[in-house]
């Protein structure tokens, strides 16, 4: 029986290489470690020179806007852009982490919590983000996602307007896809929508629940100081993906919620009572096997909403990027006319 | 693409296309394949203000850089093994143009070896972007950086080569 060239092909396709978290931790470090160094060795004077020349003005307009915080932590206070991010790192346990059945039980209660939130006023959700490494400065960049599934960025809060009024719509349908299937998760089959948001950037390679071990597979990862597991694999995107749909969607009560209730499925993410700020939060890191051995990631999320605060990756002693976020609901409208 | 201007943002290009580029490039080189992959979001980064933002889908991009990283590597890997046999007087080699072939087709298996033996390098560099990278004629011209023409007749010649071997092998079955 002739079949198509194209599907005799795809089925001939070697896979002798499964994809496994190991190598792909091991990939995105190398990535960020070379964008790190980019940084470091290249740095655009100029550019920064304009940003902070301009930061004085944006930061007093930025006083002057209107702007609709989310939720209900009354304490919050929208960041002018180019501000410093907060350096306070997240304050020690409250107590010990508890069992895993009880850190998800905490997950869930704050999903339902969360789920009953009325929707905010506005049209869109502003991200202010702040990234620093270790020894160098936090770069603030604002990202603008529309609840029509748009997405905006500029290095700037002011400059948003101007990306808005152009047209630059940068969404290319991912954020909008992993969104859409946090919002499911919020009140449908939190399993079946676990496995769509694992899969969320190729769908049409779906990442399995579990892999099979090989020998082979251990000793690559031994060779590469870490150890495969069946599971890793599928934690790893789960958690990864999950993270996108809950910054892409923090304005939004349903996503949070639906985040909220795909992270409790996964057993070996911890959950700690924590303070950060001042604030009550709720810190949830990521380790073996959903990492790779030596390495973590945290993130922390407001206690009463669900809403990203920060997020720390590296070494758990000595984390190798931060990440602050500043979430509030905005109307395009407003950011259009300068306000 | 937002991770033009922002470096941090070129994580998230990683997390959508890694595992469709591990895939094509282990397909091709085994577990040096890993490497490859990542090696590609590298220079990808580094050549991230080339990239022409008209286009919606790094895709092309991507593989493009891909495509010449496995090149190189085969390259290299022929050379070593060139001197090494020189040094230690062993067989001649047939001085063909496919020799980076014989290496890359070991590790393509048998099957694949035969249908695609005779190819040039190009058209297997088109089939394998159309078949396995998924890739759509345009798309593949942008890759490789030629006209769509070129991309046609050479996907013309090695989809025929592939489906002559298809046919034999049928044959070959029912007799």
């Amino acid at each position: 029986m002739i079949t198509s060239e194209r599907d005799w092909l795809v089925r001939e396709q070697p896979h002798s290489v499964p994809l496994d978290p190991t190598a792909t931790s091991n990939a995105r470090e190398a990535l960020r470690a070379h964008i790190a160094t980019e940084r470091r060795a290249r740095p655009r004077p100029r550019r920064r020179r304009l940003a902070a020349a301009v930061v004085p003005i944006a930061a007093a307009a930025a006083v002057l806007v209107a702007v609709l915080v989310i939720g209900a932590p009354s304490s919050h206070v929208p960041q002018p852009q180019g501000a410093a991010s907060p350096t306070a790192s997240v304050a020690a346990p409250a107590h010990a982490p508890a069992h895993a059945h009880a850190q998800q039980s905490v997950l869930v209660r704050v999903a339902d919590h969360v789920r009953a939130q009325a929707q905010p006023a506005g049209n869109a959700t502003l991200v202010m983000r702040s990234t620093s490494y270790p020894g160098k400065p936090a770069i603030t960049v604002a990202d603008l996602y529309t609840d029509s599934g748009q997405y905006f960025f500029a290095q700037t809060r002011d400059a948003l307007g101007a990306q808005i009024s152009a047209g630059h719509n940068l969404a290319d349908g991912l954020f909008g896809r992993k969104v859409a299937i946090a919002t499911d998760a919020a009140t449908g089959d939190v399993t079946a929508d676990a496995e769509r948001m694992a899969s969320a950037a190729a769908p049409s390679h779906p990442i399995p629940r579990r892999i099979t071990v090989t020998p082979a597979m251990l000793k690559a990862a031994e060779e590469k100081g870490g150890t495969a597991t069946s599971t890793g694999l599928f934690d790893n995107w789960l958690w990864g993906n999950s993270q996108d749909a809950l910054i892409a969607g923090s304005g939004d009560p349903q996503v949070r919620s639906g985040v909220l209730r795909l992270l409790a499925t996964l057993t070996d993410v911890t959950v700690t009572q924590t303070t950060t700020d001042g604030q009550p939060t709720l810190t949830l890191t990521a380790g073996y096997p959903a990492m790779p051995q030596g390495y973590q990631e945290q993130l922390i999320i407001g206690a009463d909403t669900g809403i990203p605060v920060k997020f720390l990756g590296g070494n758990p002693a000595k984390p190798s990027v931060t990440v602050t976020y500043d979430v509030t609901r905005v109307s395009t409208g407003d950011l259009e006319a300068g306000h | 693409m937002r991770s033009r201007r922002d470096p941090h943002a070129f994580e998230e290009l990683f997390d959508r296309y890694w595992p469709a580029l591990h895939a094509f490039c282990c397909a091709r080189a085994g577990e040096v394949g890993e490497d490859l992959a990542a090696e590609t979001f590298r220079v990808a980064f580094d050549k991230r203000r080339r990239f022409d933002t008209s286009y919606e889908d790094a895709r092309p991009w991507l593989y493009g850089i891909s495509v010449k990283l496995l090149q190189r590597h085969f390259r290299d890997r022929r050379r070593r093994e060139a001197v090494l046999t020189r040094a230690a007087a062993l067989a001649h080699r047939p001085p063909d143009g496919g020799a980076d072939g014989d290496l890359e087709q070991q590790l393509l298996g048998p099957q694949l070896a035969v249908a695609l033996a005779g190819l040039s390098s190009d058209e297997r560099e088109a089939l394998l972007l159309w078949a396995w990278g998924d890739l759509q004629y345009a798309e593949i011209a942008l890759a490789l950086d030629v006209p769509v023409g070129t991309v046609r007749s050479r996907l013309h010649r090695a989809r025929r080569r592939v489906r002559d071997h298809l046919t034999e092998r049928n044959d070959h079955d029912h007799q």
